[in-house]
């Protein structure tokens, strides 16, 4: 079972071979939905060069995959025109942000089964941990709590694969409360000195 | 304004609130709860600019938040 304690200004994590091949699986298809192809007439060049999607000079459209447009909501649900504008100006940047993010995870994993990190890399897995939930949550259907309560209590009739799903999501937001928490502890200590 | 989502856990909020707004973990949780209890609260109010940035830092994080005119003014 995966072990998370504060040492220092880092965070120290340990994790089982079986959890950490795991997470090694989820997020490269994590950090693969974020690097799709978003459709417009610069998708072929990787987004590095793009420069007019840097720029915010051409259109985005706005994802048809429901985890992605989780991850890349509308500024206004009331305001399509102004969602729309915002989207072109913002979301290279706001993606570019979540896939780093989601590097960093990746960089740590491939250390070992004992990931020291710093407190920005902490952040960093914090952020990338609850989009990878936002995404399982989307697949699973759990978008509201009483969707969330209901797909616990008919745990049995689920398929072997939304189980498996499940059990992963339970266990990615124990990490993701306990690297918060050891931060949270952190801060107050900092605070009250 | 930030809405309530069943995948966003209670700390995880707190800490942005408290970290990104700098509010104390007082206020920080009572906004917390709203979120939770009433499905949404207005975290930060102010002019449009600092809305929209407020708005994209909260998606970075992965907050579902929004931000909406004033009714009755630009």
């Amino acid at each position: 079972m995966a072990a998370i304690d504060a040492r220092g200004d880092d965070v120290v994590l340990r994790l089982e071979d079986n959890e950490r091949s795991l997470m090694l699986t989820v997020f490269t298809d994590l950090a693969a939905l974020l690097s799709e192809d978003d459709g417009s007439e610069d998708g072929s060049r990787p987004d590095s060069e793009n420069w007019d999607a840097r720029l915010g000079l051409v259109g985005r459209p706005r994802p048809e995959d429901p985890a992605l447009l989780r991850l890349l909501p509308d500024v206004d649900p009331e305001d399509e025109e102004r969602s729309t504008e915002f989207r072109r100006l913002t979301e290279f940047d706001l993606k570019q942000a979540k896939a780093h993010n989601v590097r960093i995870v990746l960089l740590g994993l491939s250390k070992g089964n004992d990931i020291t990190l710093t407190h920005d890399e902490t952040l960093a897995w914090m952020k990338g941990l609850n989009d990878l939930r936002l995404v399982l949550a989307v697949r699973l259907g759990i978008d509201t709590e009483d969707a969330q309560d209901e797909k616990y209590a008919r745990r049995e009739e689920l398929s072997e694969s939304e189980d498996l799903t499940l059990t992963l999501y339970d266990f990615l937001t124990w990490i993701q409360d306990r690297l918060t928490t050891t931060l949270l502890t952190r801060k107050q200590g900092d605070d009250e000195t | 304004m930030v809405f309530n989502d069943p995948v966003n856990l209670m700390s995880y909020v707190s800490y942005v609130f408290q970290t990104y707004f700098g509010y104390s973990e007082d206020k920080a949780d009572a906004l917390m709860l709203e979120v939770h209890e009433n499905g949404r609260s207005v975290v930060a109010t102010g002019g449009r600019e600092a809305m929209e940035r407020d708005t994209q830092a909260m998606h970075e994080y992965g907050l579902w938040a929004a931000c909406q005119p004033d009714s009755g003014s630009d």
